[in-house]
C-alpha cells in the first residue's frame, strides 16, 4: 500500500498518545509515596506492638521467677512477716490482680460522629479528658482500683491523647470505653454523677453506669522505673 | 494502513522505556489532557473514513484540546469548581461517537456492502 498524506499525520498523532498514554500509566501504577509511608508506619507500629507483648511477658516471668526465689526463702525463719508486707505492697502498688464490688461505666462516641463534618466531629466523640475526670472523679469517691479497657491505673499512669486513639499506660484504647472501679458502689456513682458523666449524658453520649458486686481488675502489667527519685537522706 | 498502529506501538514503547513520568501532582491533568488526545486521534480516524480529513485540523486539535483542557482542570483547582468531570464527560461522549462513527463506516464497508469496498475512495479524496 503506498504511503498516503494522511497516514503520516495519525501515526505522528498515535505515537505521541501512546509516549503519553504510558508515561502517564506508569505514574498511577507508581506507588504512591503516602501509602508506602503509611505502609512501613504501620510495620513499625505492628513490631513495636510485637516488641511491647515480648517485654510484658518477659515482665511477668521475671516477676514469677522473683516470686519464687520469696516463697523459696519463706521456709528460712524470721522472713514471713516480710513476705507479708511485700504481698501488701504489691496489692497497693496495683500489680495483683483484684476483684469486689464497684461500678463499671461504659462511654461510646456518639452515632452522629459517623455522618458529622470534618470540623464538627470532635462535639461528638469521647475524649480523653473525659475519661480522665471520670477517674478523677471515681479516685474523689474513694475508688480503691481503677481500669479503662483492662488497663490497670495506677500511681504513675498516663491517660492521653495520642492522635486519633486514647493511650492509658501508653496503651491504645479504641471505644467503646469501660472504666470499672472497685469501691462502695453508691458512694462511687454519687461522686461519678456529679461530674463529668452527668455532663456527658446530658450531651445525649450514649452512656452506661452499673453497680455490680463483682468488678474484676487486673494486675498492672508494666513496670515501676525510679531512675531519680529516690528516699531522702537520713538526717537531712 | 498499519502505519499509525505502528506509530501507537512505538509510541507505547517509547512511554515504556523512557525514564520520565508524570509527578503525582499533575497526573490529573495529565489524565485529561491524554483524553483530549485520544479524542482528537479517534477523531483524526473518523474524518478518514468519513473522507474528511485534514491534517492542521487534526495536529491543531491534537495539541490545543489536550493544554486547553489540562488547563482548564486547573483553572477548576483555582476557583473550586470541579471542571475535570466537565471535561472527562465531554470527551467520554466525543470518544464515544466517534467510535460509533467508526464502527458503522467499518461495518457498511466491510460487511454489508462488499462493493463499496472494491471503490476504496477513502485514500484519494482525503
Amino acid at each position: 500500500m503506498k504511503l498516503e498524506k494522511w497516514h503520516l499525520s495519525i501515526t505522528v498523532v498515535c505515537l505521541l498518545f501512546g509516549a503519553l498514554f504510558t508515561s502517564n500509566l506508569k505514574t498511577h501504577l507508581h506507588e504512591n509515596p503516602m501509602a508506602a509511608r503509611n505502609k512501613t508506619l504501620v510495620n513499625v507500629i505492628k513490631t513495636q506492638d510485637q516488641k511491647i507483648a515480648e517485654l510484658e511477658s518477659e515482665i511477668k516471668s521475671i516477676r514469677e521467677k522473683i516470686q519464687k526465689y520469696q516463697t523459696a526463702k519463706t521456709a528460712q525463719t524470721g522472713l514471713e512477716p516480710l513476705q507479708k508486707e511485700l504481698e501488701r505492697l504489691q496489692f497497693l502498688a496495683g500489680l495483683t490482680a483484684v476483684e469486689g464490688p464497684g461500678i463499671e461505666i461504659t462511654l461510646k462516641d456518639q452515632e452522629k460522629a459517623k455522618t458529622a463534618k470534618e470540623s464538627e466531629v470532635d462535639f461528638y466523640i469521647i475524649h480523653y479528658t473525659d475519661i480522665l475526670y471520670i477517674v478523677n472523679d471515681l479516685r474523689a469517691g474513694g475508688a480503691e482500683a481503677i481500669s479503662v479497657n483492662g488497663e490497670r491505673v495506677v500511681s504513675t499512669s498516663d491517660i492521653r491523647c495520642a492522635g486519633v486513639f486514647i493511650t492509658v499506660n501508653l496503651n491504645r484504647l479504641a471505644p467503646p470505653y469501660k472504666i470499672s472501679a472497685i469501691g462502695n458502689p453508691d458512694k462511687l456513682e454519687e461522686s461519678v454523677r456529679a461530674g463529668e458523666y452527668t455532663i456527658l449524658e446530658q450531651s445525649h453520649f450514649p452512656v452506661t453506669l452499673e453497680k455490680r458486686n463483682d468488678i474484676f481488675i487486673p494486675e498492672y502489667k508494666g513496670s515501676y522505673t525510679f531512675n531519680y527519685a529516690a528516699p531522702p537522706k537520713e538526717g537531712v | 494502513m498499519w502505519l499509525p498502529f505502528l506509530g501507537l506501538l512505538l509510541g507505547f514503547l517509547i512511554g515504556q522505556t523512557l525514564t520520565f513520568t508524570v509527578p503525582a501532582n499533575f497526573a490529573p491533568y495529565f489524565s485529561v489532557a491524554i483524553l483530549a488526545t485520544l479524542d482528537s486521534t479517534l477523531g483524526g480516524v473518523t474524518a478518514v473514513m468519513k473522507e474528511k480529513y485534514d491534517a492542521a485540523i487534526l495536529m491543531t486539535g491534537f495539541f490545543i484540546n489536550s493544554t486547553v483542557s489540562a488547563f482548564l482542570v486547573l483553572l477548576g483547582d483555582w476557583i473550586g469548581v470541579d471542571l475535570y468531570y466537565v471535561a472527562v464527560f465531554v470527551f467520554g461522549v466525543r470518544i464515544f461517537q466517534n467510535i460509533a462513527i467508526i464502527r458503522r463506516e467499518l461495518v457498511s464497508k466491510y460487511l454489508s456492502n462488499n462493493i463499496k469496498n472494491s471503490q476504496s475512495t477513502t485514500h484519494e479524496v482525503q
